[in-house]
């Protein structure tokens, strides 16, 4: 059963753009050993290590190499997904699932500071078709906006008014990457990076990690002070070529919310959830995600973002730790939404925190314009 | 634990160049093939497991973003693995955790490498060093197997001729293996007169680079009786991570630097499982990732084919011969098509 398993230890580091006193594996060993300390247990207790990381954002090739024993992986059963951290998550879920051990660490890094998210992300792109129009992460990111705009109407204003919900969501978080609000004005006149997003719609690039205990053992999970248990996970994947797909919505998302969805029994989940960290990489996803989530109909994400329900005062709480928006570790962002989710569960938070939250869900993807999501839903 | 079972296998013939297809089309020769072998169509496969080493030999950030629709995994829940040299076995791992977890009841394993496209395939590999300490030393994956190679020669006596003969074994088999890359008969005194890499390795003790794909499709128990009559079944698994430090592999008091000892770890973890207690006896074939001789040789120590130390004897004893009693690697093994294994 995916409700036998429990995230009883969270160890989320803080953003920043360049982590320059400490080297990537110190980060890894800070953030590991402090969701160990959170879930009070030793490495012993662990067996299981899964990893999500990129080796050209790493810029070590096989990074799990050098790397993995930062993460406790010294002489255990240790495997690393080449994804976002999320996706590392559900493979240490369906090691656990399947018995083959008992309680896994998932940790996820990214010291953007060392690379160029913009030059690793174009290699992303087909070398012979793609690359060479200069096709772009954030490129990709502004023609899904443009298709979105050219169905269901501009949203610029509503885009701009996540920025400047989830940067003062972020302004609330001591851990965030930046940490100045903005105004619409100040998004508005941005400098445009690609037609139609411009400066502050799009991510930062930050450093960061996040390390997570996962279990099944039982007697863990009822001496753990606030276990967060996963209710669902749900994970699917849209085509490579940004032609082939339907680029007014994200149906990858919505697949792999509604497999999410089944496993945590939620029908209506705009009642049901009571806060959700979104992968908002730029102001227009977000938008998108909501409808992609069924949070709203398709096309009526402009509406539910202007409506305020998503705000820190809202019936729905998106990006209560600032989001994407406010601290991008890229290749773990995914696991920081399940990381940031759990603090808001167990109202841990260092930023704004809700009351009354059972029900929770988290968001990462992979992939240029979302081509691979995954949705965790998460309750106590 | 659920049982999981393999129905449906499918490879490309290795080379040094697939100048024909680009890196999708590569894996979708593959996994069509797998799909073939095991008679259901894509659309009976529930989610699918991409494995790939390095993103710089192909040179395209997440290769699998790119393969996504190659390998049809339109829809479906799909994720990649990248753990280097065990990329394609714990990749299959991997698809092993889905179908056991009851989540999945058909999974699509696929791992491609397609080494080719890099000019230089160990001036990719000297980057997974420490990039402080030790990536400026010039090591690559052949002087760190040199150095297990010399130790072993040093603790257990291990000879060249005796790594040269794994080579001749494995150079022999792949004659019959229509996909193994090399596919040439070598003798005692061509291994030993044939360049020195990193002395004690010689070429022909070390792996070319391939480019490559191989599928499998794996099976719940249920529906893998009605796809097969006679599925694969896998009846253990076990996987250890060893401190990346080669210096500090020399601190275990258990075992030697020449022992390699994560093959002895993760055996036991496996045999465990399958419970096998004497597998000399209970093995009947292996098929073993060696890209060097003196790693094929260690292994059937750390795999319990023969008692430490006692490889080389293994070895001239021909046990792991096409005809001997525990035939090793009759595919040719990695020696004669690398990487995507």
């Amino acid at each position: 059963m995916i409700s036998d398993l429990a995230i009883t230890g969270v160890g989320v580091s803080d953003c920043v753009e360049k982590k320059g006193e400490l080297t990537l594996a110190e980060m890894i060993f800070g953030a590991t050993k402090s969701a160990l300390n959170s879930a009070g247990i030793d490495r012993d207790v662990i067996d299981s290590v899964v990893l999500g990381a990129s080796d050209l954002m790493d810029g070590i090739s096989i990074s799990s190499m050098v790397l993995a024993c930062a993460a406790g992986a010294y002489l255990k059963d240790e495997i690393k997904v080449a994804d976002d951290g999320i996706f590392a998550l559900i493979l240490a879920g369906l090691r656990l699932l399947s018995n083959e051990f008992k309680t896994s660490l998932v940790v996820s890094w990214c010291k953007s500071s060392q690379t160029s998210l913009d030059v690793v992300t174009r290699l992303n792109f087909d070398p012979c078709y793609t690359r060479p129009i200069g096709l772009s992460m954030w490129a990709a990111h502004a023609l899904q906006a443009c298709r979105y705009q050219a169905i269901y109407g501009n949203i610029e204003k509503a885009a701009a008014g996540i920025v400047v919900k989830n940067r003062s969501h972020g302004k609330a978080n001591p851990v965030a990457h930046l940490r100045a609000a903005v105004d619409m004005k100040t998004v508005l006149e941005g400098r445009t990076i690609c037609t139609p997003l411009k400066a502050l719609d799009i991510a930062p690039s930050s450093d960061g990690v996040c390390a997570l205990v996962l279990t099944r053992d039982r007697k863990l999970i009822s001496h753990s002070k606030q276990p967060v248990f996963v209710k669902g996970i749900g994970w699917s994947t849209s085509g490579y070529d940004l032609g082939d797909r339907d680029l007014s919505r994200l149906l990858s998302l919505h697949e792999a919310a509604n497999m999410a969805y089944r496993q945590a029994n939620i029908k209506k989940p705009f009642n049901e959830i009571d806060l959700a960290e979104i992968y908002d990489v730029t102001s227009y996803h977000e938008i998108m995600a909501y409808e992609a989530l069924g949070l709203c109909p398709w096309g009526g994400g402009r509406d539910f973002a202007e409506s305020g329900e998503t705000k820190y005062d809202g019936h729905l709480p998106v990006n209560l730790s600032g989001g994407l928006l406010s601290s991008n570790p890229w290749s773990a962002a995914g696991l920081f939404r399940v990381g940031e989710a759990c603090l808001q569960l167990t109202k841990s938070s260092r930023g704004l925190q809700i009351s009354k939250a059972k029900t929770a869900l988290a968001h990462g993807e992979s992939g240029f314009a979302g081509q691979k999501n995954a949705v965790i839903i998460l309750g106590v | 634990m659920r049982q999981v079972a393999i129905v449906g296998v499918g490879q490309t013939k290795y080379v040094t160049k697939r100048k024909d297809v680009s890196v999708p089309e590569l894996a979708w020769e593959a996994s069509s093939q797998a799909l073939k072998s095991s008679g259901i169509s894509i659309d009976e496969i529930d989610a699918i497991v991409f494995g790939s080493a390095p993103d710089a030999f192909e040179g395209v950030n997440s290769p699998d973003l790119w393969c996504a629709t190659a390998v049809g995994a339109f829809k479906k829940p799909y994720l990649r693995i990248n753990t280097g040299g065990t990329t394609g076995g714990t990749a299959a791992l991997a698809g092993f955790s889905h179908i056991a977890s009851g989540m999945f009841d058909t999974v699509l394993v696929v791992a491609v490498q397609r080494v080719g496209e890099s000019p230089d395939a160990q001036r990719i590999l000297n980057t997974i060093w420490d990039p402080v300490y030790e990536k400026d030393l010039a090591l690559n994956i052949i002087t760190t197997g040199a150095f297990v190679a010399v130790r072993q020669m040093e603790l257990f006596g291990i000879t060249e001729e005796q790594l040269a003969k794994i080579s001749v074994k494995n150079h022999k088999n792949a004659m019959k293996n229509p996909y193994a890359h090399l596919q040439f008969e070598v003798t005692l005194e061509d291994v030993l007169t044939s360049r020195v890499l990193c002395w004690p390795l010689k070429l022909l003790d070390v792996c070319p680079r391939s480019d490559g794909a191989c599928a499998v499709i794996m099976a719940s128990e249920k529906k893998a009786r009605k796809i097969k009559s006679k599925p694969a079944w896998i009846l253990g698994v076990g996987s250890i991570t060893d401190t990346y430090g080669l210096g500090d592999r020399w601190v275990d008091p258990t075992f030697d630097f020449g022992d390699v000892a994560v093959h002895y770890r993760s055996a036991k973890k496996a045999y465990r499982m399958a419970g096998i207690n004497n597998p000399r006896k209970e093995i009947d074939v292996a098929e073993v990732y060696a890209p060097f001789t003196n790693l094929e040789l260690s292994s059937y120590e750390g795999l319990g084919f023969c008692d430490r130390g006692k490889g080389g004897e293994f070895v001239d004893q021909g046990i792991a011969d096409i005809t001997g009693d525990l035939p090793v690697n009759p595919s040719g093994g990695v020696q004669t098509a690398a990487l995507s294994r």
